[in-house]
């Protein structure tokens, strides 16, 4: 039998973008599926929208109010066109069988305090070891779910349960690098930012790159596994 | 040829229509806070509305304009002057070789832009001339502009033939008072994907009150003084903002995204400002006051394209008034 597929609400985020809410657990499994409807959207056949975001539970579609507008004139409006296309050509997208994690992107992580302005304080509250979370946090494999907030942050889950911690209540400076737990989320700040994550390490590994043709270095659906290294290895990275 | 910044002023970026094509690696679009004014100093200035302009804040910059160029500047009234004498906004002016352009008292709105028929000279990131503060690129080395930042033109014209030294002004204007409302406090929004999620109390106080910009107010987005009724019970899963959503924090407090938001925010995105009033919104200063109107989506688009008709209309006629103009 095949899988079902997970059912969707349109709702409009203004006048020039439609959110496809899903209404399925949030996972993997439907975060495959937005991928592949985000994927059938790509196509040139598609070209008034102008920029998507799939997220956890949502794809978001940023349409040319102007190019669907002079081509809508027999629907309601721009958006009840738009909704009509989208639902056209999510209609014969299936549910993606679950992918092998074929190529696992492994980051090299510095857990040193120096890198770890909260790894002391994580380690206290769940009650464990710095090396116990530094283990955690190294011995499974992240999905990401989406890229947001900042050029590159990806968006990865699901971290172990004995190391799921909230925001911090204020945002405050975090370098570059640095790689941050929130709730099930674990993430890397690509660039200088206040942030509100609890900062566990940081990596050598640049995760913005606007000089290079594809100027970030993951993407929604990648697979990643953190490992240790020292401080001397990240300063000779 | 450039143009070369002699005094710096608060916040001077080079923008344009933004950069399409790249929230999902989240690259927000960037580009102008007000599309209107900058649709309409382009078209003066015989440009596409998505050419790239100087977006710049009050205090503005001082320039200096080493050949000569036709410009026009509007949005916000800044009392521009050219080699110490008025101009006037929303039309087009010839600014000899040599001139000065300064900006000496503030009259009204938050930002101007300067738009050149000789057009900006710059590097291309992404497919937009845009500056992205955050990343620190686009734009003129991805950061607002400094003294002694010399911008090259990309074209060279010939005025001597036209061009009244005595008058630099050319004999017509976009009038934009046509475009002005009767109600500068309003702002209409359309309700927000977790607007019904919310309960009544919260969504009737968002409209009918009136809420006061305050000092956090910038190219990033706007916080708006007066907390609702409402504390966050849950966390709610990131998903896309735009420019224009207005969210709710978790003590209260409104803050509406602008050019420079974030492409993902895991706040209540109680409503969205409706395309036509984001220019309006764009020229509102910290403290003043607004009230948000919930209006239906078709009434948007209906309004939208009126808007979108208008300036078509006012680039044609800019368009056949600069040919006619030149070959005079």
């Amino acid at each position: 039998m095949p899988t079902p597929k997970p059912t969707y609400h349109f709702h409009p985020l203004g006048d020039q973008a439609v959110l496809i809410r899903f209404s399925y657990p949030a996972g993997a499994a439907l975060s495959n599926y937005i991928l592949a409807v985000y994927e059938r959207l790509r196509q040139p056949d598609t070209h008034y929208i102008t920029d998507l975001v799939p997220a956890y539970d949502s794809l978001t579609v940023f349409y040319s109010f102007q190019e669907c507008g002079a081509i809508s004139s027999t629907e309601v409006s721009v958006y009840a066109y738009i909704c009509n296309r989208l639902a056209e050509w999510i209609a014969p997208v299936e549910v993606p069988s679950p992918p092998q994690p074929e190529d696992i992107i492994r980051i090299p992580i510095c857990y040193e305090e120096a890198f770890a302005p909260d790894i002391g304080e994580v380690a206290k509250t769940k009650h464990l070891s710095v090396p116990e979370v530094i283990r955690e946090h190294t011995d499974r494999l992240y999905r990401v779910y989406m890229i947001g907030f900042l050029p590159g942050f990806p968006y990865m889950g699901e971290v172990h349960d004995s190391i799921v911690c909230p925001r911090k209540s204020k945002p405050q400076p975090v370098k570059a690098g640095s790689v941050g737990i929130a709730g099930t989320q674990t993430g890397v700040y690509p660039l200088d930012s206040p942030g509100g994550w609890q900062i566990i390490g940081c990596t050598p590994v640049k995760m913005f790159n606007p000089n290079q043709a594809n100027p970030v270095l993951l993407q929604p659906g990648d697979t990643v596994q953190f490992y240790p290294i020292t401080a001397h290895e990240y300063h000779h990275y | 040829m450039s143009i070369t910044i002699i005094k710096p002023g608060l916040c001077d970026t080079i923008q344009d229509w933004g950069r399409a094509g790249f929230r999902h690696l989240g690259i927000n679009p960037s580009g102008v806070m007000d599309k209107f004014s900058t649709a309409i100093v382009n078209a003066l200035a015989g440009n596409t509305p998505d050419t790239a302009v100087l977006e710049m804040h009050f205090p503005a910059a001082t320039l200096h304009i080493d050949q000569d160029t036709l410009l026009a500047i509007g949005g916000g009234d800044f009392s521009p002057m050219l080699n110490g004498a008025p101009v006037p906004l929303w039309q087009p002016v010839i600014a000899t070789a040599g001139s000065t352009l300064r900006f000496d008292k503030w009259i009204s709105g938050a930002r101007t832009y300067i738009a050149f028929r000789e057009q900006l000279q710059l590097p291309n990131w992404l497919g937009s001339y845009s500056t992205h503060l955050k990343a620190g690129l686009g734009g003129w080395e991805g950061r607002s502009l400094q003294k002694k930042d010399c911008i090259g033109l990309k074209y060279q014209f010939d005025y001597s033939r036209v061009a009244n030294r005595q008058r630099p002004v050319l004999p017509w204007n976009a009038d934009v008072r046509r475009y002005s409302e009767s109600n500068p406090e309003t702002i209409y929004v359309i309700a927000g994907p977790e607007f019904h999620q919310l309960d009544t109390t919260v969504t009737s106080q968002f409209a009918s009150g009136y809420f006061t910009i305050s000092h956090q107010a910038d190219r990033m987005g706007y916080l708006l003084q007066e907390p609702l009724s409402y504390q966050a019970s849950k966390e709610i899963l990131s998903s896309a903002t735009s420019f224009g959503t207005i969210q709710l924090l978790p003590e209260g407090k409104l803050i509406v995204l602008m050019a420079d938001h974030q492409v993902t925010g895991g706040y209540p995105r109680i409503a969205q400002v409706a395309t036509v009033h984001l220019p309006k919104l764009a020229q509102l200063l910290p403290g003043s006051r607004l009230r948000f109107q919930v209006i239906q989506q078709q009434e948007a688009e209906r309004l939208l394209w009126k808007q979108q008709q208008h300036l078509l209309l006012l680039q044609q006629s800019c368009k056949f008034k600069l040919e006619e103009w030149l070959l005079a």
